[in-house]
């Protein structure tokens, strides 16, 4: 078995607000390996984000803080090292790339000069050369007439062009691992899929592993290897995205699939998860999610009076077993390369707490769809 | 399905975004702000005029001028109407730019000292700015990136210093510091005060006061600057503080120091003028604000060429830099572009 290259090992971050301390993330465990694309999933608000931000020190401190875990790139733990370490990763071992091609470029600099600033820094290499590997990596990244394009300030340039400008930035410095946080949803349908299909060429050529961010369902279907499905600051299932999408185990992941429209299938209205996220300030006890769960309503009909809960959402009120109220579970194997949080599965009690790890590959090539 | 999504794709990477991106050549954003300014006549005119008082306040480096400014033209030493021609001491006539506006109490030639007075004016404004503007956009990025205690104290600090009257304060570090110079008096000028000509308290008192105005505007605009994405991007690809600052930020805040610059410069023309006539202001060379001061009691005896000369210098210098400054803000605010 390989090594992973990116490991979080129960990763808490901490964010110091006027009303108390907030924690958009908890206890966060998962592993990248070469080559891989993960993928975290979850509605707007979930954490993804600063999961993201918090591999590369860059959540904004303060008022956030890591309060506990591990980062780990090929074993190195990078919340110990020091800024003037931190900063020689980013950008050569782990680039990122933004959800808002409008404002991710600086609008007073060509791109050119952008690019050449992001190679200069890591590479030494002369001006004329950083040029000519910043036209290569626009070449890369499908832009026409890269010579002439480098001397073309942002605002001349379409979102989608400006993503690939970004994308060739992040590239220069032949990252080992590419943070993509939602680098499509800013964009039109067809360029979403021209940049999706670019990240997965890229990916093969470069053999770089992509942790990839996004609510989108499709965008996961089409590119993971790995999912990740996060929920009010946890992961709450992790898992192949095959197994994920053949039998989810989590009835949030339920939710969400029963939420996107299926071609070919005829219905009167989309289901949708009732309620909303939860302000993290004030996150209900026990599982987060049992204010909004249909699996634990089903299951409070069942169960005994004195084991069950009376919750009272705005316009509604109903019995949920005592367990999912009271304790928060957390992710366990549930079945093999399957994990899941949720104490209303039947092996759940039981399941090994292993740290959410898989080295897995897509069998179906998306590049059909 | 697969040659269908190829037909897609082709057009963004290849042809339609390549031939309408190529039909102009890029022009950066100074340039284009450039353009909206010279394409206006009265911009360009006043453009012209602030170009001209640079050069006269340029010229006035050279020797030509130290004889002409003190020179007395008239026989009694003492004033003498505007004429076209005067009559030297050895009975010619000539046609005489010198006394073209009239002489002054000591019958030196109000012409040349009415230039003298561009680079005096320009001397305060060109330093004052550049003491106020660089303490002010500097205390401004400080305070905007790294937030936290750092902001406390500046904003601390401005807010103090923008809560006593402004002029008040001008005024009295002009008196503290024009004092202090004149204690060091019988030593011999050195080379800086040459070229400053008594200018330095001016300059001192009006650029130590005046960078609030900046601060607050800068520090505002790196607040908003600091959270977007290429500022985050830029510390994503591994830059430091420092780079991110002085090469990401304040070149995005530039638009604000060139407006500042610009606005004020008018005032300190005018303060200049205000000071002199409190009697702080330039002692040993020529300035506007000195001329209307040496003046303004021989008005009532009809004497009224020196004044007016000093005043109509000033109005011109003013009136063209209010407007070369509204025009700078509307070509560099892109929230106007477009309203006209």
């Amino acid at each position: 078995m390989a090594k992973p290259l990116l490991e979080l090992r129960n990763l808490t971050v901490g964010f110091d607000t006027n009303r108390g301390e907030i924690r958009p993330v908890q206890n966060v465990s998962f592993s990248i390996f070469p080559g891989q694309t993960l993928a975290i999933v979850g509605e707007s608000g979930c954490g993804k984000s600063v999961t993201a931000l918090s591999i590369l020190r860059l959540i904004p401190s303060p008022p956030g803080k890591v309060l506990g875990g591990q980062v780990l790139l090929e074993g190195r733990d990078l919340l110990g090292l020091s800024e003037r370490e931190m900063r020689a990763v980013r950008g050569k071992d782990i680039a990122m790339i933004f959800q808002e091609p409008m404002t991710s470029l600086n609008p007073v600099f060509t791109v050119g000069e952008q690019i050449v600033e992001a190679v200069r820094l890591h590479q030494h290499v002369s001006v004329k050369q950083a040029y000519q590997i910043a036209e290569e990596a626009m070449h890369d990244v499908g832009i026409a007439d890269p010579g002439k394009r480098v001397h073309e300030y942002p605002h001349r340039l379409s979102g989608g062009m400006r993503q690939r400008i970004m994308i060739a930035m992040a590239l220069s410095c032949q990252p080992k691992l590419l943070i993509a946080d939602e680098p499509t949803t800013a964009l039109d349908v067809t360029i979403q899929s021209q940049i999706l299909e670019l990240l997965r060429k890229l990916q093969r050529e470069k053999g770089m592993s992509i942790l990839l961010i996004t609510h989108d369902l499709g965008v996961v279907a089409e590119n993971a290897d790995t999912v990740g499905v996060m929920y009010a600051s946890r992961l709450t299932e992790f898992a192949t995205v095959e197994d994920l999408f053949d039998h989810p185990l989590h009835p949030y992941t339920e939710g969400l699939f029963r939420s996107v429209p299926k071609l070919g299938q005829r219905s009167e209205r989309l289901v949708t998860i009732p309620g909303a996220v939860p302000n993290p300030a004030r996150f209900p006890s026990g599982c987060k999610f049992h204010p909004r769960c249909p699996r634990a309503r089903q299951a409070a009909s069942g169960t005994p009076a004195q084991n069950v809960v009376q919750v009272q959402v705005p316009g509604e009120k109903f019995a949920v077993p005592a367990t999912c109220a009271r304790d928060e579970p957390v992710l366990r194997e549930v079945a093999v390369g399957h994990w899941a949080a949720c104490h209303l599965i039947d092996s759940f009690a039981a399941a090994p707490l292993t740290t959410p790890s898989l080295e897995h590959r897509r069998t179906v090539i998306a590049e059909a769809i | 399905m697969t040659e269908f999504s190829d037909q897609i794709i082709l057009p963004e990477q290849g042809q339609s975004a390549g031939v309408a991106v190529s039909l102009e050549s890029p022009r950066s954003l100074g340039g284009e702000a450039w353009r909206r300014i010279v394409r206006k006549p009265a911009t360009f005119i006043c453009l012209i005029v602030v170009a001209a008082y640079v050069c006269v306040s340029l010229l006035t480096f050279t020797p030509i001028f130290d004889k002409r400014i003190e020179e007395p033209l008239s026989a009694d030493k003492s004033y003498a109407p505007p004429a076209l021609h005067h009559t030297w001491p050895d009975g010619t006539t000539t046609l005489a730019p010198a006394c073209w506006f009239g002489l002054d109490f000591e019958g030196r030639s109000v012409f040349w000292r009415v230039l003298y007075g561009t680079r005096t004016a320009l001397l305060i404004t060109v330093f004052a700015s550049a003491i106020s503007l660089s303490i002010g956009a500097a205390l401004g990025l400080l305070a905007g990136y790294f937030g936290g205690w750092i902001d406390d104290l500046i904003t601390w600090l401005f807010s103090t210093v923008s809560s006593i009257p402004w002029l008040l304060m001008v005024i009295a570090l002009a008196w503290v510091i024009q004092n202090n110079q004149s204690l060091n008096a019988g030593a011999a000028p050195s080379r800086l005060e040459v070229i400053f000509g008594g200018t330095t308290s001016i300059i001192l008192a009006l650029g130590f006061t005046d960078w609030v105005g900046l601060c607050r505007l800068i520090r505002g605009e790196v607040l908003r600057l600091r959270d977007l994405d290429f500022v985050v991007a830029a510390r994503a690809i591994g830059l430091g503080h420092g780079r991110i600052l002085f090469r990401h930020i304040l070149p995005n805040t530039f638009h604000l120091v060139i407006i500042t610059f610009s606005l004020g410069a008018v005032s300190y023309v005018q303060v200049e003028v205000i000071l002199a006539f409190l009697g702080l202001g330039v002692t040993s060379k020529p300035s506007w604000g000195r001329m209307i001061d040496d003046s303004k009691l021989e008005l009532l005896r009809g004497v009224w060429w020196e004044v007016t000369a000093a005043t109509v210098a000033i109005f011109i210098l003013c009136l063209a830099l209010n407007i070369l400054g509204d025009a700078l803000r509307d070509a560099l605010d892109p929230k106007l572009h477009g309203a006209r």
